[in-house]
């Protein structure tokens, strides 16, 4: 039967990361847009940035950087020289902070903020 | 995966069809793994009625389906993109984020595919080989694998990766090579080019015939001591290389600019950082895509109708070299420029080499023709055949016949004309890259309707499955065609 490569929880944070990514989507379109998508979606993106951060390392490292590549023996040795764990858990701590922000309502986003917690969501959950 | 800076509201023609071709490839593959799971769910409960397995074949089915769903989310801003409404560039942004995000649930699932039973490569794919380099007794078998190894492996270069002792690799290898296959593609003719281009590493180092064609080109000598090549990492570099460009050659030579087009959407897929790494194999891509183009120009074989693939292609290779670092960039330019100068030096005897394989070659007219047939399968036939006499030639010879007076022999030349000729696999091949190409835009505004309806990943998939059925369904009736019209001939 199948084979599993990487512990199922941590595969299912690429869709708490989505479903983030779809609620400051909604956001960069309408500032003022409040809705249940929106709430839920900001929630999943708290609890993917404490994940983050809780297992910044193991989650980071748990698969190869070139674990999905079928161009394996075109792109060589990928493996990344830098330490994703300390950039990760500095920046997850900081989308957190804006994302609960926002879940609070306490605050209005700006595009540029908006652009920056998306790429960080996108870039964590495909370099695992 | 397009970069965000690029896909503004006044996208660009090439940046447009670049996320196109990213998205038409990631829904494909989506179709693809959801008909194998289906498939697998359906065999394990005839068979064993196994509710543990059909639970594990469950649960990767509900990780890509929570992908696709999670995907979907934000279909109102993937149709706005296809109706060319605009977005800023937060939402531009998340677009192409949550679409880099399926691409890598898709990778995940096809990975947890492994070992899966009762799974195996379409006959089809044989068919295509055979035809295609013309090698009559091809002794080489197609397994499918995960993406890791699919096309690039052959299983000698992965028992020789594992230091496995020469006479068990031997015994081994000794039914033939065995060409590895995505999982994914294994329904999908489009994606086969790359089984011609490594069936071209088994050319460029025969083993039966003691031929080493990157090695001979380099030194001269075939028999090299293998201690010593592996002594110096630069000659192995080199080889490496150029026989890349070798393989690239055979698969352009047999099958015409559609051996490039596999290669260029996987990389399109491809995450940034996975992209561009510099490769101890492999020139750049930018520079094989270029050394094929002018090697099928010296084939009198036009590339223009892949143009916006390959204007796609460039773009987003420069805006992935972009979003690298400064030192990174500066490395690939470097290696790019090495492989450049050694493989000019070189092309002119690579492409001797390869010429005088005896290959069938991808004909001039091939492009005219897969237009032909392109038009014939957007009208959902097969395109196994053709008449090589017009209509109207027929039937000005069928009017000719005059009861009484033609004779049986020329009753029999003008009824001659009504034969079909089986199509070269190479045309059935390019026509439908020609079809894919000139439907995939019409396929997913159909598939992202917008104006607050829902998305319909099944339509996009019953056009997936109905082009692999006319396709799979073309290449088997060429091939019997082939078979018949020979023994005819013999006869």
């Amino acid at each position: 039967m199948a084979t599993a490569t990487a512990p199922r929880h941590h595969m299912y944070l690429s869709v708490l990361a989505g479903r983030a990514i779809t609620a400051l989507a909604d956001l960069a379109g309408d500032p003022l847009v409040w809705n249940e998508r929106v709430e839920g979606g900001l929630n999943d993106g708290i609890v993917y940035c404490q994940t983050i951060r809780t297992r910044g390392t193991s989650v980071i490292r748990s698969i190869p950087s070139d674990g999905f590549n079928p161009l394996k023996r075109a792109v060589g040795s990928t493996t990344s020289e830098e330490s994703p764990s300390v950039f990760a858990y500095a920046e997850a701590e900081k989308v957190e902070f804006f994302l609960a922000q926002l879940a609070k309502r306490e605050r209005k986003a700006e595009i540029a903020e908006l652009i920056s917690a998306i790429k960080f969501l996108r870039r964590t959950a495909t370099n695992r | 995966m397009p970069g965000s800076q690029e896909l503004q509201s006044t996208q660009s023609d090439a940046e447009r069809l670049r996320f196109l071709f990213v998205l038409s490839e990631t829904l494909e593959k989506v179709t693809r793994l959801r008909q194998i799971l289906y498939g697998q769910k359906a065999f394990i409960g005839t068979d064993q009625g196994d509710g543990e397995s059909i639970g594990a074949v469950d649960n990767l089915a509900a990780f890509l389906e929570k992908h696709c769903q999670t995907f979907l989310e934000i279909s109102d801003l993937v149709s706005a993109f296809l109706q060319r409404t605009y977005l800023n560039d937060g939402q531009i942004e998340a677009v192409l984020s949550k679409l880099a995000i399926l691409i890598k649930g898709v990778g995940q699932t096809h990975e947890l595919l492994l070992l899966l039973p009762r799974e195996a490569a379409m006959p089809q794919a044989s068919f295509l080989l055979r035809d295609c380099l013309g090698i009559e007794n091809l002794r080489a078998c197609i397994v499918l694998t995960n993406f890791i190894v699919a096309y690039e492996y052959r299983l000698a270069d992965v028992l020789g990766q594992i230091q496995i002792e020469q006479n068990e690799r031997e015994a081994l290898t000794q039914g033939g090579d065995v060409l590895c296959q995505a999982f994914a593609d294994k329904d999908n003719p489009l994606a086969w080019p790359m089984l011609a281009h490594e069936y071209g590493h088994v050319l460029n180092d025969d083993h039966a015939s003691a031929q080493d064609i990157s090695k001979e080109i380099v030194s001269g000598d075939a028999s090299e001591p293998q201690s010593a090549q592996k002594r110096d990492s630069q000659r192995s570099w080199i080889l490496g290389v150029i026989s890349e460009t070798v393989a690239d050659f055979v698969a352009a030579r047999v099958l015409g600019p559609a051996s490039l087009m596999p290669i260029l959407f996987v990389e399109m897929m491809q995450p940034p950082r996975d992209k561009l790494g510099l490769s101890t194999v492999h020139p750049p891509t930018p520079l094989r895509v270029q050394l094929v183009r002018e090697y099928l120009a010296s084939l009198n074989v036009s590339t223009t109708d892949f143009k916006a693939v390959f204007d796609a292609y460039d773009l987003d290779y420069d805006s992935k070299l972009q979003e690298m670092g400064e030192e990174q960039q500066k490395s690939v330019d470097e290696h790019a420029k090495t492989a450049e100068q050694i493989l000019r030096q070189v092309v002119d005897q690579i492409t001797l080499r390869v010429n005088a394989l005896g290959l069938r070659r991808f004909e001039t007219e091939g492009i005219d023709n897969a237009r032909a047939l392109q038009t014939k399968l957007a009208s959902r036939q097969p395109i196994s055949s053709r008449r090589s006499r017009s209509d109207d030639d027929i039937f000005a010879g069928l009017e000719s016949l005059t009861a009484g007076k033609s004779t049986s022999q020329e009753a029999y030349a003008a009824l001659e004309g009504l034969d079909e000729d089986p199509v070269p696999t190479s045309e059935i091949l390019t026509a439908g890259w020609l079809y894919r190409l000139s439907s995939l835009e019409e396929a997913l505004r159909k598939t992202f309707p917008g104006a607050g309806q829902k998305p319909d990943l099944r339509s996009f998939g019953d056009l997936t499955r109905k082009t692999d059925d006319l396709l799979l369904k073309s290449l088997e009736r060429a091939a019997v065609h082939e078979v018949v019209r020979r023994r005819l001939t013999a006869a």
